[in-house]
């Protein structure tokens, strides 16, 4: 139980007062001498059990009511398990919203997750009290002190960004407020579904976060309010890919004239649905090209449909544009929807930087320019080329969408000469070294260096991977990568902050992924010649990685970006909205889903690929997370939007007046039988017997 | 006019008067040495008719009814009661508990009041009154006696009486049955908190001896109705023994008991054909005393119920 005024129950020793009180009566006994002796004797004998029983009765109200009473004034909050997580006011409330799109599945009452968790604690707060608020908002890059919790909702806090949320960045920043403002108490509440990508639980930062938390010496409390509840019945569309292609013969469109035709491939992922003909109905599709609306319709296959190459004409001539592909509204709207951008397709060109030969043909770099090389459709021109590092230096990083590093890690100078290529959106995947000794092992790039090399005297395959999002994830069929069938033999752990994409049986991470400042550094902890790892081998896992990247990389390419929601957030000022929900300024809209014009530039901005996927943290997970700090965990069911928090003190008043009229009854005088039969000739009464006993020789 | 010496508190003249209209009688034959206004079982010669009887010889001649023998032509003796006077014996309960009184009087004043009343229409009516007090022993003893002066001396000793110690009431009622023989009206006045099985064998033992038994059982108001609110410490007023009780808790259960014990003492008194009065002390000692000699002059085994409270009911008691 807790208290808003728990200074209050200082006043809690008066609940010995009736008790003291009766005590002292009992010493305030009057004195009768009586004849009757034998009656009065027998009578108290009678009556002993329940006169006692009476007396403690009374008693028990009477302590009731002056307990209920302080605790009335000392104003409880709502008991259970949450009234004992709730201490008095506290200087300083942080707020951490977790505002991913899939915060955007509407619950029972109507409301997004995000609006119903946002308005529960908006509630809670208000009861609760604070000195401050604090709405941090590490995607927005923000820190907002609030004048009151309702400007949660009036800040449109309570609305879904199309960005994956960063939980850990959301703690870290949170730490780090704390620590340079050194408030005197702290409340920390984060208001998440616990998708695995906004938690990221893999992830080596949590450690530090934890550590770095546990080291701030002032009182602060994490409170998690949490609707993990699947979305039932949900659909969530994906386009993998549009291009344009030429109607006629599927050459490339820019070298061929005429109308050519846009093709489509995306996917529909059903969640929640057993029943197969339901799965497997005409599902109606529409599509808005450059603002021209149509419809069609798909047949569903299954938990996953995916419609490849659907092919819809365009106009003679039009080689650019837009569109979003939507289906019908179910219980997350946000992923309903999908904006893409097309236009001729880029060459997908990658840098294979090797120390050995420009022209690649060496056993390390081979294996890399064919998985590069190879384009996996026809309309998609690969390229792929070998340079030293030094004439890194003099290449065109422009139109490069990808940047294989096989060689040490290079110097502060070179690394700076790759800033804007990773900036933009380039992909770089660096493998572990296996010349130059040791030498390089100071050395690091975005946050990540490499270990000590270390030989295995048999075969050693990957322990655990990430399926399910990233370079190592599924096919679109659902089926994993044979990642497991890998065999490492030699290998360089991976150290520094990242989120381990692939690790050994003993937890070495094998390939990992910076969370610097810098996106899209991979680190691969082995190499692809034969005798250190079957990646050249056994290459369908290296070709698919290189093919992700380094078709994440050509999608910052060219005159059309398709862009994942909060991974480049810098340079939208110039941005036009053409289409997308009208929410966020202009230095958010890369934050926000929609298609923007920059310049002779479309930019589509989605959700990320992990967003389509329910894993949700596990409780295990959770509690590591915050092992030793002072956490609990809220689960909201349903759509209320009800206070988790209310205080109490009415229900304590009621028990009160309960104990008061419990009290009145009891000390009510017994109803004597006024007809007196003793002293009247009629002696109706009572068996007829004795008083039990000599009622003299009771006294003698 | 009661002479000046006999006055006492507890003797009311205007009452003495007005009562005096009305004799005490008793209830069945007497066996006292002079003439008396009382039916003795012997035949006497009193106005009152008997019976005939045969004559025999040796029967006194001038008692032949002739005018029997001329119709008859047979000798009979006409025989007429002989009336003869009364031995009345009062016994009064002198215990501790007879001196409990929630007002200013107690049940031993009340007492008083009842035997001094009695003992004055007695002797005033040419009876023989005596008092017998017990306690835990035979306190006080005045046998019956005629005599005005009888009178100032059981006066006087009903003044110095005072309540105390315990009772045997029981036993000593059977040591008066059987140092009592000759046949007399007993009055108890005794708040008679006995087992009623003990006293109804005392009484008992008293009709077997032939006398004419009557009871004033005196209960004080708050004895029954027990209304005590507080707290309290109740102090045995034989004993000096106490109890702490509160009267909420135990009110319930001992009217019970209470009601019980009297429903049991008025049955064991209705079988014992003793002439019972319970008595409240608060009631009219008058109107107490006055149902006791009318229901007594009608000849009735009855009992007068002489509660205030229902007058109404009377109950006999044989």
């Amino acid at each position: 139980m807790t208290f808003l005024q728990p200074w209050m129950l200082w006043a809690l020793p008066l609940v010995a007062l009736p008790i003291i009180i009766h005590l002292i009566n009992q010493r305030r006994f009057q004195t009768t001498p009586w004849a009757a002796m034998s009656f009065l004797l027998a009578a108290n004998r009678m009556s002993r059990g329940y006169a006692k029983l009476r007396r403690y009765l009374i008693l028990a109200a009477r302590t009731l009511v002056v307990a209920g009473l302080i605790f009335a004034v000392a104003r409880p909050l709502s008991s259970g398990w949450l009234g004992t997580t709730i201490g008095s006011r506290v200087d300083t409330t942080l707020i951490l919203l977790d505002r991913s799109p899939s915060m955007g599945q509407i619950t029972p009452g109507g409301r997004t997750k995000l609006e119903t968790l946002t308005r529960r604690l908006v509630e809670s707060l208000n009861t609760i009290r604070s000195d401050r608020y604090v709405w941090i908002d590490t995607n927005q890059d923000q820190i907002l002190e609030l004048e009151n919790p309702e400007q949660l909702i009036e800040l449109s806090a309570a609305d879904t960004d199309a960005a994956t949320t960063d939980t850990a960045d959301l703690l870290e920043t949170a730490a780090k407020y704390i620590r340079e403002n050194q408030p005197g108490s702290v409340d920390c509440w984060i208001v998440s579904d616990l998708r695995r990508s906004d938690w990221n639980v893999d992830s080596g930062r949590w450690n530090a976060i934890n550590r770095s938390l546990r080291q701030i010496s002032q009182p602060v409390r994490f409170h998690l309010l949490t609707d993990a509840a699947s979305a039932p019945d949900n659909r969530s569309l994906r386009v993998q890919s549009a291009t344009v292609a030429s109607a006629a013969n599927g050459s490339d469109p820019a070298e061929a004239s005429g109308a050519g035709e846009l093709r489509l491939s995306f996917t529909i992922r059903q969640v929640g649905v057993s029943n197969n003909e339901s799965a497997r109905r005409e599902l109606p599709i529409e599509l808005d090209l450059n603002g021209a609306r149509s419809k069609f319709n798909v047949r569903q296959t299954g938990d996953l449909t995916e419609i490849n190459q659907w092919a819809v004409p365009l106009d003679a001539g039009q080689r650019t544009g837009w569109g979003k592909l939507s289906i019908p509204a179910d219980t997350n709207a946000a992923d309903d929807e999908y904006y893409f951008v097309y236009g001729s397709p880029v060459i997908r060109k990658t840098i294979v930087v090797t120390e050995d030969a420009v022209d690649g043909d060496t056993e390390t770099a081979r294996p890399l320019m064919l998985a590069a090389g190879i384009s996996t459709t026809p309309e998609i021109r690969c390229e792929s080329v070998a340079m030293t590092p030094n004439d890194l230096a003099k290449a065109d990083l422009d139109d490069v969408a990808l940047v294989l590093w096989t060689g040490p890690l290079p110097p502060k100078s070179t690394q700076a000469l790759l800033d804007p290529f990773l900036r933009r959106g380039g992909r770089l995947i660096c493998f572990a070294p296996d010349s130059g000794g040791d030498e390089d092992l100071g050395i690091s790039w975005a946050g990540l260096s490499w270990g000590e090399a270390l030989r295995h005297e048999s075969d050693v395959q990957i322990g655990r991977w990430i399926g399910d999002h990233d370079l190592l994830s599924g096919v679109r069929s659902g089926a994993s990568l044979p990642v497991g069938d890998l065999k490492i033999r030699w290998h360089r752990p991976v150290l520094g902050d990242q989120i381990g994409l692939a690790h050994l049986p003993d937890g070495t991470p094998i390939i990992a992924r910076s969370i610097a400042d810098t996106p899209g550094v991979y680190f691969i902890g082995t190499a692809v010649a034969g005798d250190q790892s079957s990646l050249a081998r056994d290459g369908v896992v290296l070709y698919a990685l290189i093919q992700r990247a380094l078709a994440d990389g050509a999608d910052t390419l060219g005159l059309t970006q398709q862009l994942t929601a909060g991974q480049n957030q810098s340079g939208t000022d110039t941005w036009q909205r053409l289409t997308g929900p009208n929410v966020g300024r202009s230095t958010t809209y890369s934050l926000h889903r929609g298609v923007y014009q920059d310049d002779d530039r479309f930019i589509a901005i989605n959700r990320g690929e992990s967003e389509d996927i329910e894993a949700t943290v596990s409780n295990d997970q959770l509690d590591h997370i915050f092992a030793g700090l002072r956490y609990d965990r809220i689960e909201n069911v349903g759509g209320s939007t009800d206070s988790l928090i209310q205080e109490v003190w009415r229900t304590f008043l009621v028990l009160m007046m309960i104990a008061f009229a419990a009290e009145a009854l009891l000390c009510l005088p017994r109803i004597r039988r006024t007809s007196a039969p003793p002293s009247g000739g009629r002696v109706t009464g009572g068996p007829s017997r004795g008083p039990g006993s000599d009622p003299k020789g009771a006294t003698a | 006019m009661i002479p000046q010496a006999q006055h006492r508190d507890f003797l009311d003249p205007q009452m003495l008067v007005r009562l005096s209209s009305i004799p005490l009688y008793s209830r069945q034959a007497m066996l006292g040495n002079v003439s008396g206004m009382h039916a003795s079982p012997h035949r006497g010669s009193s106005v009152e008719f008997a019976e005939y009887r045969r004559y025999v010889p040796g029967d006194d001649l001038r008692r032949l009814d002739w005018r029997a023998y001329g119709r008859s032509d047979r000798f009979y003796v006409k025989e007429f009661e002989a009336d003869t006077n009364l031995r009345c014996h009062l016994i009064l309960d002198t215990s501790g508990s007879m001196g409990y009184g929630s007002t200013a009087a107690t049940k031993l004043s009340f007492a008083r009041r009842i035997i001094a009343t009695l003992a004055h229409l007695a002797i005033q009516q040419g009876d023989a009154a005596g008092l017998t007090g017990i306690g835990e022993t035979i306190t006080e003893t005045l046998p019956p006696r005629r005599t005005p002066s009888h009178l100032r001396v059981m006066f006087d000793v009903l003044q110095n009486i005072r309540p105390g110690g315990g009772t045997q009431l029981v036993q000593r009622i059977h040591e008066f049955a059987d140092t009592t023989r000759q046949r007399a009206l007993v009055v108890i006045v005794s708040d008679l908190f006995v087992e009623p099985a003990e006293l109804r064998r005392a009484i008992d033992h008293l009709r077997f001896c032939k006398h004419d038994v009557a009871a004033f059982h005196l209960i004080d108001r708050e004895e029954i109705d027990f209304t005590f609110s507080r707290p309290t410490r109740f102090v045995d007023m034989e004993s000096d023994e106490y109890v702490f009780a509160d009267p909420n808790d135990i009110a319930p259960q001992y009217h019970r008991a209470m009601t019980e014990y009297l429903t049991s003492i008025r049955q064991m008194m209705l079988e014992s054909a003793v002439d019972y009065h319970r008595v409240i002390t608060d009631q009219d000692v008058e109107i107490v005393l006055r149902r006791f000699l009318v229901g007594r002059a009608g000849g009735r085994q009855a009992v007068a119920e002489t509660s205030p409270i229902d007058s109404s009911s009377v109950g006999g008691v044989g």
